[in-house]
């Protein structure tokens, strides 16, 4: 188990060397200007200008000392952008926030997707399987920004449920556990647009998995004993399922980044993915080299939880 | 026995008219029993009509029903009715010239995309899967890395450094997308190469080319077929996000991604601005993924009859 994760670790880190280089590569070479626009108006001090910030930001260096410059910075935590903000501070400010939405939305993917995939199961080839499965692939066919428009006229006109951020506008004198309910209350309908495709996909998941598990053994005892379908499906059945939605858990926690940036950019949600449409629209290449590394990491360990879950749901699984 | 070509069109005939364990005969005949993978299919072809005759009348300077840049600012933001069917936009554009406008963008992004996304897969599957060893363990370690990157983020990076445009958008949704394909033809070949044709070929003298194009390819299309189908959904997914974000197609080249972001301003009062684009994205990729998974499952004989 020790030598397993030791193993596992030192895979990790060269595969992160090799993927942050990769991703400094295709950010570096990709043409285009490097740089942002900076303050200066006067179109005869803009060239003296752009140089002194390509000199200031090692622009000029070659590509692979202006990696070894970023990733120095990046662990010493001195990496700033091209307003001189500090990208750990940006990053630490907002990361927590994306962390919630997506435990909110893995809430609804669980609640919703787990009844719906044991639905496929339990009534296969009927008109409840066929259109969970033709629901699930409406859920995974809607474009997020679609839905949340969608979401938001609904949600404004008829219910009334916040839409813009995180808090309403003068909560922060209220007291924590109000300040907490006006929160989760904002909550609401970005997770559950960060949530569709993950139903329609755990959906599918567990329905297939409940049914390689229906011919076992252990299920037609479980019905010997008068069991009700219920039980059999949900605490018996289920259990097969586990595999599937630790995988789940491992691609929601890689992707976690990179999926909340539609959502978050339409919400004005102050998370990770906000963070890089708004460095992408101000080239800020600082911050997306941070950010495409650190989505890199959460890929890593996502893949890597995932793999040690495996042998906590399943003691079949053993690690070596 | 049916003819797979002449029910599939031309675009699918090249790789279903080869004969194949998995393709039985009576795939066409199995598949029309799926009604909505069947819908579905016919729905495609209906929207490669469309598009395809849309992007040659366009080309002509016949527009119909409009032409989707006319601006007419009497007629602004007018709901659906005669004769602007699906309204205007806040220029008095007509939304269903500009939605038929934007269809062949859709089209042209997924297939090429999906075209870029097959030939790199295809070609780094083939080679880690034939000759195995340290070619295999080179690929296969850069397809392990290259999936650590998040995709949609590095893909929208790229497309806002280079400029967005049509074009980048296609290379670099084929570029960073072909890892899974790679994985999938790797996978097929590893058990084909054991065949004992393969063996019999090898031993004749073939060279590996000829054996991996003429033996080993067409034996392992059917899951290549319906992983692409699926991707072309998924390119016209990520498309319209990043239209949508504004580093997709610009202006005044309609994309359905990129009239929904023009329409967002009017949310409220121009609800006809977000839905119809967002139903053509929506309809397309459902019928694309319900055909390939229709595909799939008449390819599989492990399932019975699902959708």
């Amino acid at each position: 188990m020790i030598t397993y994760l030791v193993r596992r670790l030192a895979i990790s880190i060269i595969l992160l060397a090799i993927v942050s280089l990769l991703s400094f590569a295709i950010i570096r070479f990709a043409p285009g200007s490097k740089t942002a626009g900076g303050e200066e108006m006067s179109p005869k001090k803009l060239a003296a200008a752009e140089e002194a910030r390509r000199a200031k930001y090692h622009l000029n260096d070659p590509w692979y000392s202006q990696y070894f410059l970023v990733m120095k910075d990046l662990f010493s935590n001195k990496l700033v952008d091209y307003n001189d903000r500090p990208v750990h501070e940006q990053i630490v400010d907002r990361l927590p926030w994306t962390m919630l939405l997506n435990a909110v939305s893995l809430v609804l993917v669980f609640g919703m997707g787990i009844p719906l995939g044991v639905a496929g199961a339990r009534f296969r080839g009927g008109w409840r399987d066929t259109s969970s499965a033709v629901g699930a692939f409406f859920l995974l066919s809607l474009p997020g920004f679609f839905v949340s428009y969608m979401l938001c006229i609904l949600l404004v006109k008829y219910i009334y449920v916040p839409i813009l951020g995180v808090g309403t506008f003068g909560m922060q004198f209220s007291s924590w556990w109000q300040q907490a309910l006006d929160t989760g209350w904002h909550l609401f309908a970005p997770a559950l647009v960060l949530a569709l495709p993950g139903v329609a996909v755990q959906s599918r998941y567990v329905r297939a998995s409940l049914i390689e598990s229906l011919s076992e053994d252990y299920i037609r005892t479980a019905r010997a004993k008068g069991l009700s379908e219920s039980v059999v499906y949900y605490k018996h059945a289920l259990r097969n399922s586990l595999r599937p939605m630790v995988t789940f858990f491992g691609f929601l926690l890689a992707g976690m980044i990179a999926g909340s940036v539609i959502v978050e950019t339409i919400f004005s949600y102050p998370g990770m993915g906000r963070l890089a449409y708004e460095a992408l629209s101000k080239r800020n290449l600082p911050v997306l080299v941070a950010i495409n590394f650190y989505s890199a990491v959460l890929v890593v360990m996502g893949n890597l939880l995932a793999d040690m879950l495996y042998s906590v749901v399943d003691p079949r699984v053993r690690l070596e | 026995m049916v003819e797979p070509a002449k029910t599939f069109g031309s675009s699918l005939a090249e790789g279903l008219d080869v004969q194949t364990t998995r393709m039985r005969p009576g795939f066409v005949v199995r598949f029309r029993r799926r009604r909505v993978a069947l819908l579905a299919f016919w729905f495609l072809m209906v929207l490669f009509f469309v598009a395809v005759a849309t992007f040659i009348t366009s080309r002509l300077g016949i527009h119909i029903p409009f032409d989707p840049d006319a601006q007419n600012m009497s007629q602004r933001l007018s709901p659906p009715g005669w004769p602007h069917v699906l309204g205007t936009d806040q220029f008095g554009r007509d939304v269903f010239a500009r939605i038929l406008n934007a269809s062949y963008i859709s089209m042209f992004v997924g297939f090429l995309a999906v075209a870029i996304e097959l030939a790199l897969g295809v070609l780094v599957g083939a080679a880690a899967g034939y000759f195995g060893g340290w070619i295999d363990n080179v690929l296969m370690r850069l397809v392990d890395a290259l999936l650590c990157i998040p995709s949609f983020l590095l893909i929208l990076t790229l497309v806002a450094i280079v400029s967005p445009s049509i074009w980048v958008i296609i290379a670099a949704i084929g570029v960073l997308s072909w890892m899974e394909l790679a994985r999938l033809v790797r996978a097929e070949f590893l058990t084909l190469r054991e065949m004992d044709y393969v063996a019999a070929a090898r031993a004749l003298g073939v060279p590996a080319w000829r054996i991996i194009l003429s033996h080993l390819l067409p034996n392992s299309l059917a899951p290549v077929l319906v992983s692409a189908v699926l991707g072309v959904a998924g390119a016209i997914l990520t498309e319209a996000g990043l239209s949508f974000l504004g580093f997709g197609v610009q202006p005044p080249q309609a994309s359905w991604g990129n009239i929904i972001t023009d329409g967002k301003t009017y949310l409220l009062d121009a609800w006809w601005l977000i839905i119809w684009p967002g139903v053509a994205i929506l309809l397309t990729t459902m019928a694309f993924y319900l055909t390939g998974e229709g595909i799939r499952e008449v390819l599989d004989p492990k399932e019975g009859k699902r959708i």
